[in-house]
């Protein structure tokens, strides 16, 4: 299967509709039932993969429409979590960090049907979904139980692993690992590399690993180790500084060019030069373009024109490429 | 004979009633007086918690600030607010000062005003009670603004964590200490995380003592996320203060209480802000009584980091069990029995 030069994609959450935290609102405090949540979530998702492709992203999520955040969601659905309530991450900003209390169980897929909504309702022949990595979710929970983290960690990649090999089963193409956590306690790489890697063992779809307002220095080492055939990587946050980070990557980048931390909607051009300046490190057959991180933060407004940003650059771009050839990449699954 | 206290160290979680008037402050859903009457709302109930729990050494939570810089650095001149940033090795982040000028304090800086008005709140709360409590302003220290800033301007990052010194945290703390602070906390996790080098240290130590020294102010220099024992050196300059270390991080209690014989008020970071794990009230004993036979001055039993980290309702059980650990040292006079 091929796809554009410059595959343009996003990382993952989009913001949710104002209805739908209305109905989300009525859900919690009983004026509506679970099938009303349900149906608004359906619809949800519908809007905003609508407004992904309206745009011109060529690889859509579901926006982790049904997520409220990445780890709480994995951790509401595995066995032997708990909440004790929401924890600051920055500024005003919270999420209900699970401890773990018990030995974890698997206990049903977690994914599959997000992705197989996804799949019927996006008119793109790839889509994206996105699942937390076992590393990170062993980072952001607190453990009471496991001996180790690295205990805690491989008993998640395990998991993990069965919820790949569950959506490789049903045709899903592409997921996006998020590893945000990653590079957080430089001495735990090792084995926290070898975590993802377990989890991916044995899958033949198209695997992507997402790091965010990490220091790359420390994960340079281990972009050829872990067995992923894409790096999404945030930089528009950064100035677009440290892309000497990148020079050498053997495998694809997923670059990001949007911030999604900042209000202010960038320019094409922006994206146009810093895809230039990439091009310096990588080539352009070997480049996706995302924003830096999941959009869910913004009003929906600002993300939806960020995208639309991303995608005007990219065509930008793009019609430079193909004056030397470059109009189509396959999808890779082993770089 | 070692006086016992107990403290709450920087920040308490923001509480999630105030957190949503932020928000709809932020959105301009409510006026900046309702978000006002709320800061007093929460820092009063934490203050109530507080002195039930007889925490002699205490701040304000911190409700106001949403890291150790911010809001600091917005009123700094020569600074820029740049993007999120990892606050060490924690899922927690926080808006680099981005360094694009000589850094100067703003006249506009409202850090005083608010110490000034949570010392009000705090003698409303204390009215007619006997005991004393000191409520500590917080404030990050030299090295550690330096070493987390994007320095696009000083070409050494020693002269950066010099005016750092004297052009920003000189005249907060002079203004605090005419307020009537009587002891300033000083956040140095930069010491012990060890990412910045021995000459950077050694300079951060360097101004911020003399800082210290010359304004005549009791400071609480405290350091987190790294071992205690790896750190003796640079804390000696700061021994007639006291000196906050995280024993959480540390790995060797013994080799650690050998060290820090030669201080005079020791904060001993206990309770661990990183963890939902509630701490053996035993074990607490017997380090706190290792370190009451050192026959230091004082010995305050504390968090070893802002409890940021934690949910509410933990950092509520530990203050509580931190509380009680004290109370039944004071009796047995230090002793872990």
């Amino acid at each position: 299967m091929n796809l554009p030069i410059l595959p343009t994609t996003v990382i993952g959450s989009y913001p949710r509709p104002k209805w739908l935290r209305e109905v989300i609102k009525g859900f919690r405090t009983g004026r509506y039932d679970a099938e009303v949540l349900k149906e608004a979530m359906d619809d949800a998702v519908i809007a905003v993969v609508r407004d992904q492709e309206e745009v011109g992203v060529d690889i859509p999520s579901d926006g982790e429409i049904r997520r409220d955040e990445m780890v709480e969601y994995f951790a509401e659905r595995i066995g032997g979590f708990k909440f004790y309530g929401p924890v600051r991450v920055w500024g005003n900003n919270y999420f209900r960090k699970p401890a773990v209390i018990a030995k974890l169980q698997y206990l049903k897929p977690i994914v599959v049907d997000e992705y197989l909504f996804l799949r019927k309702h996006s008119s793109r022949p790839v889509v994206k979904v996105t699942i937390t990595g076992p590393y990170t979710l062993t980072d952001w929970s607190f453990n009471e139980y496991y001996e180790s983290r690295e205990e805690l960690a491989f008993d998640l990649a395990r998991m993990i692993n069965t919820e790949l090999k569950k959506l490789e089963e049903v045709g899903c193409l592409y997921v996006q690992v998020d590893e945000p956590a990653l590079t957080t306690h430089p001495n735990e790489m090792e084995w926290a590399v070898q975590a993802i890697n377990k989890a991916v063992e044995g899958i033949n779809m198209k695997i992507g690993l997402h790091v965010c307002y990490n220091n790359y220095n420390i994960l340079k080492p281990y972009f050829d180790v872990l067995r992923v055939s894409q790096f999404a990587l945030e930089f528009a946050n950064r100035g677009f500084r440290d892309l000497e980070v990148v020079k050498g990557l053997t495998k694809e980048l997923g670059f990001g060019v949007v911030d999604v931390h900042s209000r202010r909607v960038e320019e094409p051009e922006e994206v146009v030069r810093a895809l230039n300046k990439l091009f310096s490190y990588v080539e352009p057959e070997y480049v996706y373009v995302n924003p830096d991180c999941g959009l869910k933060l913004l009003p929906r407004g600002i993300a939806k024109a960020k995208l639309e940003v991303m995608v005007r650059g990219v065509e930008i771009v793009r019609k430079e490429l193909s004056k030397k050839g470059l109009t189509e990449i396959p999808l890779r699954t082993k770089v | 004979m070692t006086v016992i206290n107990a403290a709450l160290v920087g920040s308490f979680p923001r509480p999630k009633g105030l957190a949503r008037l932020v928000s709809r402050f932020n959105s301009g859903r409510i006026t900046r007086e309702k978000l006002e009457e709320g800061y007093e709302l929460h820092t009063k109930k934490l203050f109530k918690l507080l002195t039930t729990l007889r925490i002699k050494y205490i701040t304000d939570g911190m409700f106001r600030w949403d890291d150790i810089f911010n809001p600091l650095i917005s009123y700094v001149d020569g600074v820029k607010v740049n993007g999120l940033y990892r606050f060490y090795d924690n899922n927690f982040f926080f808006r680099a000062p981005q360094v694009v000028g000589r850094v100067s304090l703003r006249s506009d800086c409202p850090i005083p005003e608010w110490f000034k008005k949570a010392k009000e709140l705090l003698n409303e709360v204390t009215e007619g009670r006997s005991e004393e409590y000191i409520l500590k302003p917080v404030l990050p220290g030299p090295l550690t603004l330096a070493k987390n800033s994007l320095n696009e301007y000083y070409r050494d990052v020693k002269d950066l964590i010099r005016d750092y010194t004297f052009n920003v945290l000189e005249p907060l703390m002079k203004d605090l200490k005419r307020l009537g602070a009587s002891v300033i906390e000083i956040h140095e996790p930069e010491l012990a995380y060890g990412r910045a080098s021995v000459e950077e240290k050694s300079v951060g130590v360097d101004v911020l003592s003399t800082l210290i020294y010359n304004l005549r102010i009791r400071a609480w220099v405290h350091t987190y996320f790294g071992d205690a024992c790896r750190i003796l050196n640079y804390l000696i300059g700061f021994g007639s203060y006291i000196v906050g270390i995280d024993l959480t991080s540390t790995k060797d209690y013994n080799a650690c209480i050998l060290q820090y014989s030669n201080f005079k008020s020791l904060a001993l970071g206990l309770y661990d802000s990183r963890s939902t794990v509630l701490e053996r009230s035993r074990s607490i004993r017997w380090c706190v009584s290792k370190f009451v036979k050192l026959h230091v001055e004082e010995v305050i039993i504390c968090n070893n980091a802002p409890m940021d980290f934690i949910p509410e309702v933990i950092a509520v059980r530990k203050l509580r069990k931190l509380s009680r650990v004290t109370e039944r040292l004071v009796v047995t006079g230090g002793k872990a029995y």
